[in-house]
């Protein structure tokens, strides 16, 4: 009895969870499953009021440019359903039929609320302070690369290997006036090479390697303060885990992710534009700007407890270490006032503004908790055995 | 009608998000069949370029046509979630016929993403529109019950008939080319039909009627319909049992408007006024005395409007891989091959700017044919692609 339960509590620690984002922090999650359908419910709260500037200076201000006291805060509820299963097991195909696949789906639920001078209604009509509801999707599909070969023997295998292709797609809530949206109306595709190891009783290890690139964003909020082209994204992660006491278990991990630059075309305005010389007006530069890229690295400590075989429960606190967000200065120029013709209308330098990136180019400082639940829908009779 | 200005009010690009409606109930291999009790959850994406349209001759033309240079297109993904629970609700009781004809209730809700291309975009700006949409789509609900079953010889098959009602929750913006919702909702009771031939051959065919409410909120200017027109599917699927995990199959779908759509509130116009160049030259102003004007405006007649209907006709054909009695994997291909989608003519007047007001030049009336938008008012052209996962969560 003691071995079974043992078993099922170990795969359960497998379920991948608790993720703020594109952000998992959970112990087991590069872990080969026996087949079945896994379920994962997450819930954060993020204050989302402090960020590292473009210098990695932390900031009391989701937007500096806008002054201290902006807060972009958001509760998020994200699902994760996902499924082990042989593919294709009958064919004897090469590569595909002696070997385990996993698909996973991700979805979310984002509650907003921005506070902070951010919006000038009378200098630019349009603008909303917040579009929360549901999220953009996360799709991920591929091979156990290792260690599902003896998965029909329920063999132990104290390392797996998983290779994910995955997708993005683009459903959350959005309004191209607001700075704070649930969606992000861009694509991208990737991979995720991830490793999981058991190399003592009770010590788990994970650890990964994530790239992921964009698609072009025609509608840049706030705007066209969010990117037009997102810069590819790197990610290292790593998780040890270690059982405390019985079903219980203590986790810490780290994170670091790299943002390439981001492209900004056409800005239509800045939080503190140079003022216009008399009789004229000013106005941004048309043109394609970039920033220096994103840099974040975040520590997690977690528990998780196992209340029953197929239910475990975590708490998660995240601490940012270090980061940078994406901000560029924005050319102006003026030219006279209701010009017609060609009569002084030829358009002059008039200084330039800072203008902080946004939506996936905020790299924010604040800390956060989280709460995880995972179940699984599987027979429980999972393939492994902890050592 | 003078070209150059009647150009200028056929901006209006036409945008062709697909029929979610008409998606939804494509039937796929044993789709209405006998199935076991149990729940069943089923996921599926489509994804498409949209590049053609078909316009109100039948013909098929550029997404984009004739205002925006070739090339331009409106990506979709579209996300379905179906859950569907079969079993009996009154088998222990007196209910005649139900007792003893298990009944069906399904639950479809769907996630969709539609980008415009930046010609495309950047057109819209100037009617003061989104090219975008994101969000959550209408919730299908539906409850059937399966009719007669028989056999005779190699040949068994069994009647299915159901209702749905399309709750329009989805997100609808109606400053927007394109929306994820509809804003009306929809009644479609439907009679479907399951055949087996020799144990290799599964046909699923089935005839619906889509009755459509009226949507007091059009989008994009007026130029999705106030009353969209009832519409008719009738549908049939044709597999083939290669082994038992390999199945393939040919399908072939018609759907039709039942008349015209009406367009009641057709407002759409330019945020900005018309720079005199671009007027000057439609209207016959001579030179000397275009100077004198700053700008036109073009204000749009009231009145109803009607296009002459849609309709598409798409062939399908999917591989399915299924897999332990327990999951499907689908991947489907449809093609459009034949349809009409919706235009109208729309009348505007012309107006020189003035303090105060505009002032309308006699005889000034333009007519110009816009293309009407989104499920109701556009039908793509463009294939799209479907990928399928049916999961049992208890087999039986």
């Amino acid at each position: 009895m003691r071995r079974l339960r043992g078993v099922a509590l170990c795969a359960l620690l497998a379920a991948p969870a608790a993720m703020a984002a594109d952000r998992d922090f959970e112990f087991g999650r590069y872990l080969a499953k026996y087949p079945g359908m896994y379920a994962t419910a997450t819930l954060s709260q993020d204050p989302r009021d402090r960020v590292f500037d473009a210098g990695g200076e932390e900031q009391d201000s989701a937007l500096p440019a806008y002054g201290d006291g902006v807060e972009f805060e958001q509760s998020l509820l994200q699902a994760q359903l996902e499924w082990f299963f042989p593919w294709f097991e009958s064919e004897q195909i090469p590569f595909v039929s002696s070997r385990l696949w996993t698909a996973r789906a991700r979805l979310g639920h984002a509650r907003l609320d921005t506070q902070g001078a951010v919006l000038d209604e009378d200098a630019e009509p349009g603008l909303s302070a917040y579009a929360d509801g549901i999220t953009d999707i996360e799709l991920a599909f591929g091979p156990v690369l290792y260690g599902s070969a003896d998965w029909r023997n329920r063999h132990s295998v104290p390392l797996s290997v998983l290779l994910l292709l995955e997708a993005l797609l683009p459903v959350g809530e959005r309004d191209d006036g607001s700075p704070n949206n649930a969606g992000g109306n861009v694509r991208a595709f990737g991979a995720q090479l991830g490793l999981h190891a058991r190399p003592a009783d009770g010590w788990l290890i994970d650890a990964g390697a994530r790239w992921r690139s964009f698609a072009g964003n025609e509608e840049p909020a706030f705007g066209g303060h969010e990117p037009a082209q997102r810069g590819d994204q790197w990610v290292l992660d790593a998780t040890l885990a270690r059982r405390l006491w019985r079903s219980l278990y203590a986790s810490a991990s780290g994170y670091h992710g790299r943002g390439d630059d981001n492209e900004y075309r056409n800005p239509r305005f800045a939080a503190d534009e140079p003022a216009a010389d008399p009789l004229m007006e000013t106005f941004p530069a048309p043109g394609t700007y970039t920033d220096q890229g994103t840099e974040l690295t975040e520590l997690g400590l977690a528990l998780h407890w196992f209340a029953t075989p197929r239910l475990r429960l975590g708490a998660h606190y995240l601490l940012p270490l270090d980061g940078a967000s994406g901000s560029f200065e924005l050319p102006y120029l003026q030219q006279l006032q209701d010009c017609a013709g060609t009569v002084g209308c030829d358009p002059q330098p008039n200084g330039s503004a800072a203008v902080d990136g946004q939506g996936a180019a905020r790299a924010y400082a604040s800390e956060r908790w989280m709460l995880s639940l995972a179940y699984s829908f599987g027979q429980g009779d999972f393939w492994f055995t902890p050592r | 009608m003078r070209p150059a200005i009647a150009a200028v009010a056929a901006l209006c690009v036409a945008s062709a998000a697909e029929a979610q409606a008409g998606i939804v109930f494509t039937p796929h291999l044993s789709e209405y069949s006998k199935l076991a009790r149990g729940a069943y959850a089923d996921h599926t994406l489509i994804v498409s370029s949209i590049e053609d349209q078909y316009n109100r001759e039948g013909e098929k033309v550029p997404l984009s046509d004739p205002v925006i240079p070739p090339g331009e297109s409106i990506d979709v993904g579209l996300l379905l979630a179906r859950y569907l629970w079969i079993g009996n609700l009154f088998e222990n009781t007196r209910v005649p016929f139900l007792r003893s004809h298990d009944q069906l209730f399904r639950v479809i809700g769907n996630f969709g993403w539609q980008q415009s291309s930046t010609g495309v975009a950047d057109y819209t700006r100037q009617f003061g529109q989104s090219a975008g949409a994101s969000g959550l789509g209408d919730l299908f609900v539906l409850a059937g019950f399966y009719g007669a079953e028989y056999r005779w010889g190699p040949l068994r098959g069994n009647d299915l008939w159901s209702f749905t009602y399309k709750w329009p929750i989805g997100d609808y913006d109606r400053e927007s080319l394109l929306n994820i919702g509809t804003n009306y909702p929809s009644y479609i009771p439907q009679y479907a039909h399951h055949q087996e031939w020799f144990g290799r051959l599964f046909i699923d065919a089935t005839a619906a009627w889509q009755f459509n409410g009226d949507n007091d909120e059009p989008s994009f200017g007026g130029l999705t319909p106030t009353e969209p027109a009832d519409v008719w599917n009738l549908e049939a699927n044709f597999a083939w049992k290669f082994t038992d995990r390999w199945f393939a199959d040919l399908g072939i779908t018609h759907r039709q408007s039942d008349g015209p759509n009406r367009y009641g509130e057709v407002t759409i116009n330019f945020v900005d006024p018309i720079p005199p160049t671009a007027a000057c030259n439609a209207l016959g102003v001579p030179p000397a005395q275009c100077g004198l004007v700053d700008n036109f405006r073009l204000d749009p007649i009231e009145g109803v409007r009607e296009d002459r209907g849609t309709r598409l006709t798409l062939v399908t054909t999917s591989l399915y891989y299924i897999f332990r009695s327990s999951s499907v994997v689908n991947l489907r291909l449809a093609l459009p091959v034949s349809g009409r989608g919706g235009q109208i003519d729309m009348e505007y007047d012309v107006l020189v700017d003035a303090p105060g007001g505009g002032v309308v030049i006699p005889g000034g009336t333009q007519r110009a044919t816009l293309n009407t938008v989104q499920e109701a008012g556009a039908v793509s052209a463009s294939p799209y692609l479907e990928m399928r996962f049916v999961y049992l969560f208890w087999a039986p």
